[in-house]
């Protein structure tokens, strides 16, 4: 048993908290919040330079060969320091076709591991949200929705349905497809993105029945866990400036962090994020050991809808009128956690996931 | 006993409610869905004078002041129908200026104030907080100096929402440093346009702003005291008491809950899911307290009552319901309910605000008006008597 970080680990976070830090200042980051500026070409080639766009490939051809739980420290990092980039995404491509038998893969692969295209994931299709469709990708065409950074990505890995409705896994390019930008809470990129029948023809069906099935289970599940790994980042970045502020914050004479009000606030986000960070790594770990042991990432994620909520109004509370204010930080990582909250999957597809996995038997 | 709104106020809300109705064009909507609620275009400042010519905005005022002299049950129909529709008022001016000038402003400050409030002519910033001085107001540091017939204003101001816009400050000063801190204060009515005053924009993540004002040797005749020198905590108090009872959120609450159970009675699919359902019933039960709290807070004022931590009690359980209820919406709703104003498929763009938007705003009424922590303390003072 090993709770903290492996040397590996511990040097991949210092490294990416040192590059982050030094090229993603705030006023930067609330730039890119106001949509004055984006995540550019430049940014995407250094962190492919980095190895970030292929953690999880393997180190033939040029991947990084690392354990999901390795790879997840990159993607926590981006969470602590508010950075939104394509690393998940791309991970989670590069994971899929990792696993994928077919030739094509390994092609798609070398091109991701060189930088040499963006690939990105479609997290939204197998959703169980309430009150919207997500859209599916058929041979007539369809739509993904709220892809993320279809607008840099040249390839999307997608569920869809081949002849007769049938499973199927498919690459489809995102060349002549029409993206709509969505406006979201954290201002983090996100397309809809609509195929016509001709892009459909393009794409090339990477895995049919039994191992699509197999290969959208676990695309789902990480979407979620990676969702969860770098909310995690940002509630525990969020944790460290709160107790920062209200140690240096005086009222009455004194630094709010003496008043016994302001501790047990203080206190409920360290239980909120201590926990979310090691479930969530666990279930990742789970995960990693037996890709169909995916219980815990659902778990996980109900508890952590809870604790992001807590903790976004706790952060709030304490840090008063200074916290709302777009030229100071707080915003950044509460809006991003509202956010993260809703991405991955929401409340209703945990419960439901959750009481699949108890296994209850119907009969009263 | 009797828990609802006595028939005349009743009537009132129902003919109220048709008024906007009718008032409420295309034009003034996408001005209040594009502007939001924090800055006033000239399409709301003409519904503010519609509504004050129609005697709508001073319902509650006495007859004196050009007021209708109706009970405050009145005014809280008006409120709640108000927020229920998230319709922009210039509530600090109207429903917390006014009545404390009624209460402590000479005869001159009221005959020139109170009927231009009442017409929507004029609007008030308050000017309280201060960077070292948030929680812990009575410690505000701008000082103002006696200079012959002037005071000399210096110092800074956080948070003075609607200066951008206001024409007047309802300024806290300090006018005596060597008295006890809550016994030194005086509040100056200060013209926005005075020479030395600098407005600073401060955008907050609601979509809104709020502003920073700076103090640079401002003069303003002694005339512009209000009540007597070195008397302005107690009438800060008297204002924020106003203004907690004019900013219960219970109105915007329901209108999500109703929004929320309209959209699933359509949407068979979202009122299918088993999360949802509970939450919804939670909802409905948390929303049934609130009203009664709510209804027994505005009775006690106008029983002349003063609801200390009644007021409070109603603060606390309404602000953080109502973040809950909105983290609850998004989670029912998904992807669609973290969309911006415009984005593709956004639910409630409209005068109401997306959800993530009432969500970002939600946060500041967990410690504007006096942090949720604060009113617990209170609670525990005044409702339990404990000691401190």
């Amino acid at each position: 048993m090993q709770f903290g970080d492996s040397e590996a680990q511990k040097l991949l976070r210092n490294t990416a908290r040192s590059y982050l830090a030094e090229k993603f200042p705030w006023e930067r980051l609330y730039a890119m919040e106001r949509g004055d500026e984006t995540l550019n070409e430049s940014d995407i080639k250094a962190m492919a330079d980095l190895g970030w766009l292929g953690l999880l490939a393997p180190e033939s051809p040029d991947g990084g060969g690392l354990s999901l739980v390795e790879a997840a420290v990159v993607i926590e990092e981006l969470g602590y320091a508010a950075v939104p980039a394509p690393i998940a995404a791309s991970n989670i491509a590069a994971y899929l076709l990792s696993n994928v038998s077919a030739a094509a893969a390994q092609e798609h692969l070398a091109s991701l591991t060189a930088g040499q295209h963006l690939y990105t994931v479609n997290e939204t299709s197998r959703r169980r949200d309430s009150a919207r469709d997500n859209g599916a990708i058929s041979a007539s065409g369809g739509t993904a929705s709220a892809v993320p950074f279809a607008d840099s990505a040249s390839y999307l890995l997608t569920p869809a349905s081949g002849a007769e409705g049938a499973a199927a896994f498919a690459i489809m390019p995102l060349e002549g497809a029409t993206l709509d930008q969505l406006q979201l809470m954290d201002r983090s990129v996100y397309y809809d993105v609509h195929f016509d029948t001709a892009n459909v023809s393009s794409a090339i069906t990477l895995a049919r029945g039994e191992e699509a099935e197999s290969l959208n289970e676990r695309c789902d599940a990480l979407v979620t866990a990676f969702v969860l790994i770098e909310l995690v980042g940002m509630m525990k970045r969020i944790m460290e400036m709160t107790s920062e502020y209200i140690s240096n914050r005086v009222q009455f004479g004194l630094p709010i962090a003496k008043f016994q009000a302001a501790r047990h606030r203080a206190a409920e986000l360290l239980m909120q994020t201590e926990t979310t960070r090691e479930s969530a790594y666990y279930a990742l770990w789970r995960f990693q050991e037996d890709p169909s042991d995916t219980d815990e990432i659902w778990k996980t994620k109900h508890w952590a809808i809870r604790a992001a909520a807590k903790v976004y109004e706790v952060v709030h509370l304490l840090h008063g009128g200074v916290g709302v204010g777009t030229d100071y930080p707080v915003h950044l990582y509460t809006q991003g956690i509202a956010a993260f909250a809703v991405r991955g999957g929401t409340m209703n597809e945990m419960v439901s996931r959750t009481i699949d996995s108890m296994r209850l038997t119907a009969a009263r | 006993m009797e828990f609802s709104y006595p028939a005349d106020v009743q009537e009132f809300r129902d003919q109220f409610s048709g008024y906007l109705d009718s008032v409420l064009t295309p034009d003034l909507v996408e001005e209040i869905r594009s502007g939001g609620r924090e800055s006033a275009g000239p399409r709301i400042r003409t519904f503010w004078k519609e509504l004050g010519e129609a005697g709508y905005l001073g319902l509650g005022w006495p007859k004196e002041y050009g007021g209708g002299g109706k009970s405050l049950l009145f005014l809280h129909a008006f409120n709640y129908e108000m927020n229920y529709r998230r319709l922009p008022l210039p509530v600090v001016t109207l429903n917390t200026v006014g009545p404390t000038l009624m209460r402590v402003g000479n005869e001159e400050q009221k005959k020139e104030f109170l009927p231009k409030i009442l017409r929507a002519e004029i609007e008030f910033a308050i000017g309280y907080t201060e960077p070292e001085a948030g929680t812990d107001l009575a410690s505000l540091a701008t000082s103002a100096v006696r200079d012959g017939d002037d005071f000399v204003i210096n110092g800074q101001k956080a948070f003075t929402s609607g200066a951008q816009q206001a024409d007047y400050l309802w300024l806290a000063v300090r006018t005596d440093a060597d008295a006890p801190k809550h016994r030194g204060i005086s509040i100056l009515i200060v013209p926005i346009e005075s020479d030395g005053i600098e407005v600073v924009p401060f955008p907050t993540m609601s979509g809104g702003m709020t502003t920073t004002t700076f103090y640079n040797d401002v003069r303003v005749p002694v005339s512009a005291l209000v009540g007597e020198e070195n008397s302005g905590w107690k009438y800060m108090t008297t204002q924020l008491d106003f203004e907690r009872l004019a900013i219960s959120p219970v109105a915007y609450i329901e209108q999500v809950y109703d929004w929320l159970c309209d959209l699933f009675r359509e949407n068979g699919r979202g009122a299918a899911d088993e999360w949802t359902r509970v939450m919804l019933a939670e909802m409905s039960s948390d929303l049934s307290v609130l009203k009664v709290m709510d209804l027994k807070t505005a009775w006690m004022v106008s029983e002349g009552e003063v609801p200390v931590w009644e007021a409070s009690l109603l603060k606390v359980m309404a602000n953080e319901l109502r973040v809950k209820l909105l983290n609850d919406a998004m989670q029912m709703l998904g992807r669609s309910g973290l969309g911006r104003r415009g984005s593709p498929g956004t639910p409630l763009d409209n005068t109401l605000g997306t959800l993530e938007q009432q969500l970002r705003e939600s946060v500041i009424l967990l410690f504007g008006g006096g942090s949720n922590d604060v009113q617990r303390d209170l609670m525990a003072t005044h409702g339990l008597g404990l000691a401190r």
